[in-house]
């Protein structure tokens, strides 16, 4: 398990970290979201140990991250940022993997010659965006690591490339076990892979859940009513967002879908249909509800 | 399994050598050049030479390891730790299950051990040559490469020292040169304000102990490029000459170089700082935050030393440079735009710093209380030194304490160095007084009077004073006339500043001598025989109170010839020179004529003086 608890980290008297506390559960696959400027990077390169918090802690396993090489062997890290010795090949940046990563598998790494169409031995600087990508890719998952950790990992990759990495990531999460914390705007794209989503916004975690506990505790529901006028709603229920066209209402409601369902009828509805929430979606409601100014102009 | 605590991590070592082989290459190819080359062409000629030997090569190259430790200390040192100038590669360093600690120590054994393997190549290289030539140094190779490394070790610790406080790869090279100079200019800067603020302030000749040791390159530069030989021994033909330069001069067989022993102070000094700066790097290291890559001061506690010390500093030197622009052609001090031109250029400076540590043009509305602090700070400190807060101007040295005094009155050509005598300290005391007193006057365009002087203390500390006074305010003076008649008829000084620092005591056997003229073509070799006779008639001079003058007297031409002989007396121990003949020496002037010299050859003479005296 990946821990941070608590974790401050401020920059030049700027709060980047909030005492923000996220959970990674073991074999999971956990996307981290939220607007720009959440914190998102910030936190990633505590768990690699690379920023040291002002306060709070770190832990994998319940060990400390930060200066604990043992530790650190476990994981490994594509940054959006991910940076190669500007005169190095895949060859050569390989070799220094193989030997800071005792797991280093160079079976592993033939192998991937044939999902990754790049030439080892070319300059990585001479290569693309995508295919750099593509060469962090191949390099980090030769680590065999028990704890992947990637922000904005497939930024640059063309979609069948996408397609490729997160097949062979999740091909990883299934035969060995391997957790996943994943950083991405992509929201449809986490959503069709993560198991558990964290939200963040100015440097707190504002909510963590598996994706399936949070898209049951969150309903749309589009309701058409008998007369001109909008009915009062039962007050128990927690409305995040309405919204009218024609004679249907959208509702966006907190919590589970049959028991709103079950309360809606008392306003007689012509029509009652309960739509599970994207993840956009949840996301979005859950940045509304932080202030966060896009709902309106989504909606 | 490898450890993953280990000290180091020999992936990081190897992958150094890996990318900065070039630096090595480059370091390797000009030692190659400056030694085995070298060697190979010029030992071609000299090899079987007497008073040649092949150390002496080496021995020649300390000094060039000093420079190639200046060099390639930096250039190392800003290779590998580059990547922490840079957030992407400090992020792809400290994320590797490597310490910071093992990162540090890796870095450091990398340089080192590429640096060594370059001079062990080289040092192969000169071995096997000077077999070939038939003569292996080895002492010489060993203590080369010893010393080369030591001075490299220093010299790369200070450079990783640098790359420790900042996060700018631009700043780190600065600097490097700013802390291999700083002492030199703050003392520079220190003096130039001493000069400026204090009546009688005087440098040391040389740079101060303190600056020399802040400054290695010097301190180093001195010892080991010392040409240093043992004392010759054994007296042989001129052919050995040759490799001195001077044909026929040299009469002792020429002895191997060796190094030279006030180097191995300064080495193992140098070497023990270097030591202690890597370990003070170690823990900046530590705890150096990843984020700081890009600033211009990687810690935050340096920020504010960095700020007031560039603003400081910066303000007193531009400020200085500015004033001395302003007032090019003004005598007088003009405290009031000294004070303006330092606080402009100190907030000039602060708002540069702020800037740069901001990153950002926009500081003027946060950074003005500190550029008033430093505003402040500017004027308090020039006008703490005009009114001369510390008193430097009227200390005297304490009395009890003073061994002997050097004594330098440029215009009545005086000169007196070891005088200890109770009576001309006191005399000297007295004036010092007076002219601190009273001698602050601007000097004017009619002409100026100096007096330097130089009280040795039991503590071996030297107390110097040096005046400029205006010379008609001088004239005018009563109390400094006095004073002055006073030190310049001092028996002790007539006798040391005819005599040339002698005081008539000794007991002189004399080999000979000549007389040469300034002006006349006239050059007399004398015999022992007349040598003693010129020295007992100038003591007999000197009892009878030759020597005597009164203050102020030698700026008149008309009343004070020139001498215009130089005379040597030649003796075992030193000698004795006499070139302030004056016509009051009436013994040694019969002595002269005696020997054939006239008074006019003797005296550059207004002709309305030598009618005067019948000459």
């Amino acid at each position: 398990m990946l821990e941070a608890k608590n974790i401050v980290k401020t920059f030049d008297g700027f709060r980047a970290l909030d005492e923000a506390t996220l959970t990674v559960p073991k074999g999971t696959v956990y996307g981290l979201v939220g607007p720009n400027g959440a914190g998102k990077s910030t936190i990633i390169r505590h768990f690699t140990g690379v920023y040291r918090p002002d306060s709070g802690e770190i832990l994998l396993d319940g060990e400390p991250v930060y200066e604990n090489p043992t530790v650190k062997q476990r994981l490994a890290v594509i940054g959006d940022d991910w940076y190669y010795f500007p005169q190095a090949s895949i060859a050569e940046m390989a070799k220094l993997y193989a030997g800071m990563y005792p797991a280093f598998n160079w079976e592993r790494y033939e192998k991937m010659k044939q999902v990754f169409p790049l030439n080892d031995k070319q300059m990585i600087r001479r290569m693309s965006k995508g295919m750099q990508k593509q060469a962090a890719f191949w390099l980090t998952m030769c680590c065999m690591p028990e704890y992947l950790i990637l922000d904005e990992p497939v930024d640059g990759l063309d979609p069948v490339m996408r397609r490729q990495v997160w097949s062979l990531l999740l091909g990883d999460v299934a035969e060995r076990g391997t957790t996943v914390l994943v950083s991405s705007h992509n929201l449809r794209e986490l959503e069709d892979v993560c198991d558990h989503v964290g939200i963040m916004n100015k440097g707190k975690v504002l909510l963590e859940r598996s994706l399936s506990d949070l898209q049951d505790n969150t309903v749309k529901l589009q309701v058409a009513y008998q007369s001109e006028e909008e009915p009062v709603l039962p007050a128990e229920l927690q409305v995040l967002h309405r919204s009218r066209v024609g004679r249907v209402y959208t509702y966006i409601m907190r919590g589970n879908a049959e028991t709103i369902c079950r309360r809606m009828q008392i306003t007689e509805p012509l029509l009652l249909e309960a739509i599970p929430l994207t993840l956009e979606e949840i996301f979005i409601y859950e940045m509304g509800g932080a202030d966060y100014a896009v709902r309106d102009i989504v909606l | 399994m490898r450890s993953a605590t280990s000290c180091f991590n020999k992936t990081l070592i190897r992958t150094d050598v890996k990318r900065f082989w070039p630096l090595l290459f480059l370091y390797t190819a000009v030692w190659i050049i400056l030694l085995p080359v070298y060697q190979w062409v010029d030992q071609g000629l000299r090899f079987g030479n007497p008073g040649f030997y092949p150390g002496d090569y080496l021995y020649d190259m300390m000094f060039a390891g000093l420079i190639m430790a200046v060099i390639f200390g930096g250039l190392f040192s800003m290779a590998v730790f580059s990547y922490l100038m840079n957030s992407r590669s400090v992020g792809l360093m400290h994320a590797l299950p490597v310490s910071r600690g093992a990162q540090f120590v890796s870095h450091v054994v990398s340089v080192m051990g590429m640096l060594t393997a370059g001079k062990l190549l080289v040092a192969v290289l000169t071995v096997v040559e000077q077999a070939i030539f038939g003569d292996v140094a080895f002492k010489a190779i060993a203590l080369w490469l010893l010393v080369c490394t030591l001075q490299e070790l220093f010299f790369l610790s200070l450079g990783i020292l640098c790359c420790m406080v900042t996060g700018w790869l631009l700043a780190a090279p600065v600097l490097y040169a700013v802390l291999n100079s700083l002492a030199f200019m703050v003392t520079q800067l220190l003096r130039l304000l001493g000069q400026l603020f204090y009546f009688g302030y005087a440098n040391s000749y040389g740079w101060p102990a303190v600056t020399r040791w802040l400054t290695p390159v010097y301190t180093l530069g001195q010892t080991l490029g010392d040409n240093f030989r043992p004392v010759p021994v054994e007296v042989v033909n001129d052919t050995a000459s040759i490799y001195n330069g001077s044909i026929g001069v040299v009469d002792a067989v020429r002895l191997p170089r060796e190094l030279n022993p006030e180097a191995v102070g300064p080495l193992a000094i140098y070497t023990f700082f270097g030591l202690v700066l890597l370990a003070v790097s170690y823990f900046l290291y530590t705890r150096r935050a990843s984020e700081s890559a890009g600033d211009p001061v990687a810690f935050a506690w340096a920020r504010p030393i960095f700020r007031y010390t560039v603003a400081l500093l910066g303000g007193l030197a531009l400020g200085l440079g500015l004033y001395s622009i302003l007032t090019v052609n003004s005598d007088e001090q003009n405290l009031a735009v000294l004070l303006i031109c330092f606080v402009l250029m100190g907030i000039l400076c602060y708002f540069a710093v702020e800037m740069l540590i901001r990153k950002s043009f926009r500081v003027f509305r946060k950074g003005w209380p500190g550029a008033i602090a430093v505003a402040v700070v500017l004027v308090l400190v020039g006008i703490g030194a005009k009114m001369d807060i510390t008193g430097y101007e009227q200390r005297l040295p304490d009395r009890e304490k003073i061994e002997s005094v050097e004594l330098n009155i440029y215009m009545e050509d005086v000169y007196s160095s070891g005088l200890s005598q109770s009576d001309t300290i006191d005399a000297i005391l007295a004036l010092h007084k007076v002219v601190a007193a009273e001698g602050r006057v601007p000097v004017e365009l009619e002409g100026n009077y100096g007096i330097n002087l130089e009280y040795e203390m039991e503590d071996g500390t030297i107390f110097r004073r040096r005046y400029t006074l205006s010379l008609p305010a001088a004239m005018e003076s009563d109390a400094i006339t006095q004073a002055l008649s006073r030190v310049i008829n001092c028996e002790e000084v007539r006798y040391r500043n005819t005599l040339n620092g002698k005081d008539g005591l000794e007991d002189l056997k004399f080999r000979g001598g000549y007389i040469s003229s300034r002006y006349a073509d006239h050059n007399q070799q004398i015999s022992a025989e007349d040598a003693q006779r010129i020295y007992d008639a100038v003591l007999i001079d000197l009892a009878n109170g030759a020597g005597s003058q009164e203050p102020f007297a030698m700026n008149d031409k008309e009343t004070w010839p020139e001498c215009a002989v130089y005379i040597e007396l030649e003796c075992e121990n030193n000698g004795v020179w006499l070139d302030r003949i004056r016509p009051d020496f009436k013994e040694l002037i019969k002595v002269l004529n005696e020997l054939g010299l006239d008074s006019a050859t003797l005296f550059q003479v207004d002709p309305a003086y030598a009618e005067k005296y019948g000459w």
